[in-house]
């Protein structure tokens, strides 16, 4: 369908990037040529984003790993997170998402190791989803790992594999797993005005330490010294999510922060959920809004037989436990992205209702 | 750049097998789920995609997120989007088939089946066709079946005509949140709701048929959501016979306050204007208007209005019916409390908002639920609020006095991008 004038300056433009960057074949001539044509950039590793083998995810001298202090739950597979910035661009601070400039890409790898006790060995890499800064905004791309772990090929389409690893509780799992569809990573990249938003790049979710290959640096404080962020406050004085995992916060805060990473980006005002009137954001402040004892809105089966939301004391009647528990589609939650049940998660949250005071009518 | 040159020869051999002079005919077959979704993901605004007679099989969710595209089958009947191979786990996203976001979208003439959770659900879009589809389960009503049939949701100019939908556990066609729609010509049934509106405005609900349903036609307004009215709203020449279905909603969802046996139900709605429907048959009641009080949920929505006013009834047909009202459902229980079989043809709880009533209690006559014109249909209040107080003490009343009344008949909802639509009519 394309027209023959396109054909031909897509043709001149990736001639042209890969004599500028002096292609060896492969390069990293796609971190341009995706910025206006994203078609013919199938492969992944015409992005440059890693060096060595694959599977160690060593990111390229010019690309920056990073991770959010909460995270979201995915079937238990290791991440991996990257961002690569052109050449002298910066980011904006938000205490939200962060204002990127055209070219940037965001990956993120998923992998599952033989045990996940020990993450780094017997490590298979699955999918690495890249988020790439056009003029009109981000683009979304999958790409599947080879079983040779050499390469990874654009399937806008997904896929589904099974997953066999020992969890972090030494627990076996051997599970379906599905590569989301561009459109299924939509359901969770996307505002109400269907823009493409990013989840865990936001200032609130990287005011937290991580380990660089130099030692462990707070993640604010690093873009700031390397020159990679424009108008971040020092990290003592802009907001920070912490981690569901950290023990030294408050039942409340964990429990909230888990919900606000795994479910806000559908369950807030702008995301694909807003239609149930639910905000699960960790900044929500209103109990009713952010569940408790509200009724549910299009549940159907979701609801579990149960009344309400959250029912405060009882997180066997509270319909957030009986979704976040389920297997099954149509009653789970979240609808995408999970085929396994997060078990320190749901703890979290049933301690965290077992504990709220009050009662709903009936 | 040997590998570049091969891509780029791939790319134009692809472009040389498209045809520009029409639509290529999408065939069932091996790979149905990963052609069809790729097809969904490739195309650009303004495509139809036509779909080949035959049944494909899916088992997984497809999904649409590009503007002003046409899904085509052969006929409802013929062409059959079958979701019966998707896997009560380890399938991802809960509907059969899901649009998103777009301004434009129509889909014709092909069913679809069995679908884990609802069938088609789009939302947050515009200008939206929804034209001779079936959505059913195939096996028939069950609780265990998706929530909604047709679904759209967040959206705005939406036109639903001519399909059927059975066996949806929650409504068969559900209008949500929308705004300017149309749904005629539709036929539900074994649903709870058969076609039900809620929290939309302007909506014109006409010639459908509902039968063996729970209840036929719902109109509701609930809180806690975006859109918060439900208002402007006709629903006319309607037929409503014998939906008398238990109601197999899941425990806890809204619908289950509905008995079975019921025509129409309004639910804390304003300015809405029945007439010209035929109810027949339906055991507990044919025409029934309530408040949202009356549930005994709990409102904390501010911006919420849990009560009706300026309804609108009448021209309409009643014949049998309300010989039975189900005893199984609070509501059934409390109408056949108030007022015993038989129970009359309209019904409404007189549980009206007291910053409106006058010293009476009555609403002033410019709001108020009006009645003209429904032959001998006989009417009931049946004092909502007397029959939730503890003891029950209704003060019912069946003299129609205070609403036999009118007001100006409501505007017809146009849809003008049908004009410069290329598809259909």
């Amino acid at each position: 369908m394309r027209s023959t004038a396109a054909r031909a300056t897509l043709l001149a433009a990736a001639a042209a990037t890969m004599i500028a960057c002096g292609g060896d074949g492969d390069g990293a001539y796609c971190r341009e040529l995706a910025i206006t044509d994203a078609k013919a950039c199938d492969r992944l590793t015409t992005f440059g984003l890693f060096t060595g083998d694959p599977r160690e995810q060593k990111p390229a001298s010019d690309v920056v790993p990073y991770a959010p202090a909460a995270t979201l739950f995915s079937d238990y597979a290791l991440k991996y997170r990257f961002v690569y910035l052109p050449p002298g661009e910066r980011a904006k601070y938000s205490e939200g998402p962060l204002d990127f400039p055209v070219g940037t890409i965001v990956a993120k790898t998923f992998a599952f190791a033989k045990d996940h006790r020990e993450p780094d060995k017997d490590r298979k890499l699955i999918e690495t989803r890249l988020l790439i800064k056009q003029a009109s905004g981000w683009i979304l791309r999958p790409y599947v790992w080879n079983d040779e772990q050499t390469e990874a090929l654009l399937a806008r389409v997904g896929a589904r594999t099974n997953v066999s690893f020992i969890g972090p509780d030494g627990q076996p799992r051997d599970t379906p797993y599905v590569v989301p569809n561009e459109n299924q990573c939509k359901e969770c990249h996307e505002d109400a005005n269907t823009d493409i938003v990013l989840i865990g790049l936001a200032g609130r979710h990287i005011n937290s330490d991580y380990a660089y290959a130099g030692g462990a640096k707070n993640q604010l404080a690093y873009w700031i010294e390397h020159d990679l962020i424009d108008g971040a406050p020092e990290p003592a004085k802009a907001a920070a999510l912490p981690g569901w995992e950290d023990t030294t916060q408050s039942l409340e805060t964990r429990a909230r922060a888990w919900l606000d990473v795994n479910c806000a980006h559908c369950h807030g005002p702008s995301g694909s959920a807003r239609n149930t009137g639910l905000d699960l954001r960790a900044s929500q402040q209103d109990t009713f809004k952010f569940g408790v004892c509200k009724t549910p809105v299009a549940a159907g089966g979701g609801s579990g037989g149960r009344k309400y939301n959250i029912v405060p004391g009882k997180p066997d009647e509270s319909i957030l436990v009986f979704r976040i528990e389920s297997l099954t589609a149509d009653e789970m939650m979240p609808e995408v992205g999970r085929q396994l049940r997060h078990e320190e998660g749901i703890k979290l949250v049933r301690d965290w209702i077992s504990g709220l005071a009050g009662s709903c009518a009936n | 750049m040997k590998r570049l040159l091969s891509l780029t020869l791939v790319a134009l051999l692809a472009s040389a097998c498209s045809n520009d002079d029409g639509p290529t005919m999408i065939q069932p077959g091996p790979d149905a789920q990963t052609r069809v979704q790729q097809a969904l993901l490739d195309a650009v605004s303004g495509d139809v995609l036509v779909f080949a007679e035959g049944t494909f099989e899916f088992d997984a969710q497809l999904s649409l997120t590009v503007d002003g595209v046409t899904l085509r089958g052969q006929g409802m009947d013929k062409t059959i989007w079958s979701f019966k191979n998707q896997p009560e786990t380890g399938s991802s996203g809960g509907e059969g088939v899901k649009v998103k976001g777009v301004k434009g979208f129509t889909i014709e003439d092909l069913a679809i089946e069995d679908t884990r959770g609802d069938g088609i659900k789009v939302e947050g879009s515009q200008e939206v066709i929804f034209r001779r589809i079936r959505v059913e389960w195939t096996g028939g009503a069950n609780t265990k079946n998706g929530a909604y049939g047709i679904y759209p949701v967040l959206c705005d100019n939406v036109l639903v005509e001519d399909c059927i939908a059975k066996g949806a556990s929650d409504a068969g066609i559900y209008l949500g949140q929308t705004n300017n729609a149309i749904m005629r010509g539709n036929t539900a049934s074994q649903n709870v709701a058969g076609l039900e509106v809620e929290n939309s405005t302007n909506v014109d609900v006409y010639n459908n048929k509902g039968t063996d349903n729970t209840g036929c036609i719902l109109v509701f307004t609930l809180p806690g959501l975006d859109r918060k009215k439900c208002e402007n709203v006709r629903v006319f020449d309607n037929d409503c016979t014998a939906n008398n279905r238990d109601n197999f909603a899941e425990a806890g969802a809204i619908v289950r306050l509905v008995p079975r046996g019921v025509g129409v139900v309004i639910m804390a709605a304003k300015k809405v204007e029945v007439f010209g429907n035929t109810f027949k048959d339906n055991k507990s009641a044919h025409f029934t208007v309530i408040s949202y009080a009356i549930t005994g949920e709990p409102n904390n929505d501010s911006g919420f209005d849990p009560y009706y006013d300026t309804i609108y009834v009448h021209d309409n047909t009643f014949m049998g019916g309300g010989d039975n009202a189900d005893r199984n459902n609070l509501l059934g229980i409390g109408i056949a409390v108030a007022l015993g079989e038989p129970i009359p043809e309209m019904l409404i709880d007189g549980w009206f908002d007291p910053a409106k009533v006058d010293g009476n209690g009555k609403l002033p006559a410019e709001i108020n639920v009006c009645f003209e014109n429904n032959g001998s249909a006989k009417f009931a209040n049946f004092d909502g609020q007397g029959l939730v107080a503890e003891p029950p003490a209704p003060n019912v009343s069946r003299d129609i006095a205070d609403h036999t009344c009118s007001h100006p008949k409501l505007p017809e909802v146009k849809l003008d991008f049908l004009a410069s639509s290329t598809s259909g009519q």
